[in-house]
């Protein structure tokens, strides 16, 4: 479980831009505890997926780094009615998936089942059970920091582990971005179970939720289901959280190199960029998707994959947060050609933030990203992701209908001046991790 | 439902830019909408409607992988499928990818041991341009030297991303190797080092020409279609192309084991590990009964699905020695495959201490029947998951291309949650007792106890 956690923590980005698809109905509804609820109905398939999205990602560590994933990872260990097995059983006897995960912005719980009734009940009361009294076991904690730490050390040992969290550290410093989802061990040595308790409380309840569904129930359903995941995240006693001191756009140049051994040098360049709701996000969305996001049509993968054999990926992206998130560039090559790689990489980005894409460039990107709108929306854990997404950051509902037209209305002048603005090429972070040849 | 960890170690290991469906448990939807049907030529298909979004997605899939390379040659179809990527005369360069692209689609291609399959993903209006680009190149692929040396440094890098550099990748190679001495499995799917480094475009054109004709591949189209229009597309471009002898595909297969197998694999500053494997057999072993495949299966679930997993509750809840273990087992796979299982122990913890525990459960397995709630369990999940899986069009076309070409009965899927549904203790305890045995295991261990 932790492993799959972590991995997904910035993988899933280069993917997918911040928007939705027109010809879904999003229906929006508020508990009467006021949690906001967005849902869509998709009749084909008889099961339910229900995703609830917490401001409780690694951002809410304060001190205790790597205790949001401790405590999403102890949910389903144990409630007062029911112990951890019995959980379980609970969820696989109905063919039922309970998952939890959490990034460095937020979190979330969720849980998929078939809608039939017969199914659906017992594991939605488990969940329910689950979100109003977990009580974090003493024994299961002490176990699930053996493991943790046990997973941060396999971490300290992989190549691209090591150089994804380092690239944060030197970005992101000592803000909470900075710090890897997974947490640091001496921190996870000393989380106490009052530490969970009180982080559950204080971070997993209504105040700070937000619930997606997408289900073949009926809208009346779906909405007595709401009010009862509503109602299963009241708590007393909410201690009002700190605020998260905001993050000042601060790039500097800067290389680093670290000493590890292996064939490969892993090499990641960037810095800070934008914010969600930024306006230059889509104008970089599709700056990017010409420089590096875009797999094979991408810039960066021509030259140095199909021209020149130096690397299996090399990609970029941008992903915007709630504050100031990423630009990052990645490439994986042997460590002799590390270094020249990095300089055709840096004399690219500094041609492309200067003079932006061609207008036949533009041209491909754009009928790629609006043609290939219906692929974005075309499974129920695809509308699941955006209606979270668009209700976590509080996107407009109409963001989908507007997004083929605000696509297509870009510019090479919003482009060019979206990455002058917001990617300052001669200020970025180069981070090489890899062994001696790889060096400068 | 599929076993996370082992597909994390196929992504890195396995060919091509992306993995290999690992089934520990297929649950497979009825076939009310499927449709199959034979060109002259040869060329196999399969079509299925789903059409709750304008998407479809279109698999060609052929009968050629890592498993029908000889030694010295190993890592050619993965070579080649790369190399599809590299143009024919109407469509030079990555013309065909830019097209699919700029109709919003995506594309990809994956090797296994078994089979080489590619496929493009889009708005189910552009479905032809697919069809006529991946035609094309069945049939007018050009092989340039240039190309080829390029490429084929991109395919060492992804050797030594996915291998090379990677403890756990290593194990998989070596745990393969030895378990397998003849077998066709016993070579990696991306090839050894050495025979990437020897290898020729001609080598590659040769390969192309051998084993490329639509008499070896089968085309798999999911999504919002209608059959007769579809037909008609695929007779059209596929229709003219002729039938090539293709030669017959040999399977070597593995002799007798002697005893136990084990390899202590060292590499400096990484957290140990263990993987290992039991030679079990495969939907296509003629020598067995069919039940037994699924009573692995089903054994496979026991171990490691779900938190109350035989697995899961010893190793980690109760013994608190392992961080991380799983099990994996595939009955669609052409030639008799391994029964995998690898723990990744909790740091600090004995190697010999989790081997020790891992004999005990399965001496557990041998001598007492599995409880009635944990066959239950099993069965509920493969029930859900039959469900679950309608919400991707592209798993449902990769289930269907790989039985296809694996098994080559597809009817299979309208039995396939029954025949689970019907395997007994008693059975899961048979085959625990027949396969689950030394001279039939290999285990690989990283930095074991030192």
């Amino acid at each position: 479980m932790i492993k799959k956690i972590q991995t997904i923590y910035l993988l899933i980005i280069m993917i997918i831009p911040n928007i939705t698809q027109a010809n879904i109905e999003i229906l929006e509804y508020e508990t009467k505890n006021g949690i906001k609820v967005l849902y869509s109905q998709s009749e084909n398939i008889p099961m339910i997926d229900i995703k609830i999205t917490f401001d409780a990602g690694s951002n809410r560590d304060a001190t205790v780094k790597g205790l949001s994933m401790i405590t999403h990872n102890l949910l389903d260990e144990g409630t007062s009615k029911m112990n951890s097995e019995e959980i379980a059983s609970s969820f696989e006897s109905t063919g039922a998936v309970f998952n939890t995960s959490v990034n460095k912005d937020k979190s979330s719980v969720s849980l998929r089942s078939l809608a039939d009734k017969k199914y659906l009940e017992p594991s939605l009361k488990t969940f329910l059970n689950i979100l109003s009294d977990s009580i974090f076991p003493q024994h299961e904690l002490s176990l699930q920091k053996e493991r943790t730490i046990s997973s941060i050390i396999e971490d300290e040992s992989d190549p691209s582990d090591i150089s994804m969290n380092l690239f944060f550290k030197e970005v992101y410093k000592n803000y909470v971005y900075g710090t890897p989802t997974i947490g640091e061990k001496n921190a996870i040595k000393k989380i106490s179970r009052k530490d969970v308790l009180n982080f559950y409380r204080n971070n997993l309840n209504h105040m700070n939720a937000k619930i997606a569904i997408v289900s073949s129930l009926p809208k009346k359903d779906i909405i007595l289901l709401s009010e009862k995941i509503s109602k299963s995240l009241e708590r007393e006693n909410i201690k009002k959280r700190e605020n998260i001191v905001p993050l000042k756009k601060n790039n500097k140049k800067n290389y680093v190199y670290k000493k590890i051994n292996s064939e490969q040098a892993h090499i990641y360049i960037g810095g800070m960029s934008i914010k969600r709701g930024s306006e230059n996000h889509l104008p970089l969305y599709v700056g990017n998707y010409i420089f590096g996001g875009s797999g094979f049509s991408a810039r960066l993968m021509q030259e140095l994959r199909v021209k020149r054999g130096y690397t299996y990926g090399v990609y970029s992206y941008i992903y915007p947060m709630k504050d100031i998130g990423p630009f990052v560039i990645g490439i994986e090559t042997k460590s002799e050609q590390a270094q020249v790689s990095i300089q055709l990489i840096q004399k690219m980005l500094k041609e492309f933030c200067e003079n932006g894409p061609s207008s036949e460039e533009i041209k491909h990107a754009k009928e790629a990203i609006i043609n290939g709108f219906p692929l974005r929306v075309d499974s129920n854990s695809d509308i699941l992701n955006y209606l979270s997404m668009i209700n976590y950051y509080d996107l407009p509902l109409d963001y989908l209908d507007k997004f083929t037209e605000n696509i297509s209305r870009i510019t090479k002048k919003d482009i060019i001046t979206a990455f002058q603005e917001e990617i300052d090429y001669k200020n970025l972070t180069t981070l090489v991790v890899g062994n001696e040849k790889a060096k400068k | 439902m599929i076993s996370n960890k082992i597909i994390k170690i196929l992504k890195k290991i396995f060919a091509a830019n992306i993995y290999i469906i690992l089934i520990f448990i297929v649950s497979l939807s009825v076939r009310a909408e499927i449709m199959e049907k034979t060109l002259d030529n040869g060329l196999n298909i399969i079509l299925k409607k789903d059409k709750r979004a304008p998407v479809v997605t279109s698999h060609v899939w052929y009968k050629i992988g890592s498993a029908d390379e000889l030694s010295g040659k190993t890592g050619i179809s993965h070579a080649l499928e790369h190399m599809m990527f590299k143009g024919t005369k109407k469509n030079p360069g990555g013309k065909f990818s830019q097209i699919i692209s700029k109709l919003g689609g995506k594309e990809n291609a994956f090797t296994s041991k078994d089979y080489t399959a590619y496929y493009q993903t889009l708005p189910s209006q552009y479905l032809e341009y697919a069809i006529k680009l991946e035609s094309d190149r069945m049939s007018n692929l050009v092989v340039k030297k240039d190309d080829f040396l390029k490429e084929i440094e991109v395919i060492k890098e992804e050797r030594r991303l996915r291998t090379d550099d990677q403890p756990e990748g290593i194990a998989y190679e070596q745990l393969y190797a030895s378990a397998f001495n003849h077998s066709s499995y016993h070579d990696p799917i991306i090839g050894w080092m050495e025979d990437l480094e020897n290898m020729t475009e001609k080598d590659i054109s040769d390969w192309y020409e051998n084993w490329y004709a639509p008499n070896n591949a089968t085309a798999v189209i999911v999504g919002d279609i209608e059959f007769d229009k579809t037909i008609s597309l695929l007779e059209k471009y596929y229709g003219n192309k002729k039938a090539v002898k293709i030669n017959e595909r040999f399977i070597r297969n593995e002799p007798f084991q002697f005893g136990e197998k084990n390899i202590s694999i060292k590499i400096e500053n990484k957290p140990s590990y263990l993987i290992m494997g039991y030679k079990v057999p495969s939907l296509n072993n003629k020598e067995i009964e069919e039940w037994e495949c699924y009573a692995l299966s089903v054994l496979s679930g026991i171990l490691s699905s779900g938190q109350n997993s035989r697995l899961q509750k010893v190793l980690i809840k109760e013994k608190k020695i392992a961080s991380y273990a799983d099990s994996g087992y595939s009955m669609f796979s052409r030639n008799d495959p391994l029964f995998l299982i690898d723990v990744n122990p909790m740091a600090g913890k004995k190697i010999s201490l989790i081997e020790l525990e891992l004999e005990k459960i399965i001496d557990n397995l041998k001598k007492d029947l599995v409880s009635k709630k944990e066959l239950d369990r099993i069965k509920a999940q493969v029930v859900a998951s039959e469900v679950y899986q309608r919400d991707s069009i592209d798993y449902q076309a990769r289930v269907l291309g790989m039985i296809k070409t694996s098994i080559g009965d597809i009817s299979l899927i309208d039995k396939y949650t029954a025949k689970i549904g019907s395997v007994t203790a008693k059975q899961v305890r048979e085959v625990a007792r027949k396969y689950l045995v030394s001279n039939l295991k290999t285990a690989v261990t990283v930095n074991s106890d030192d």
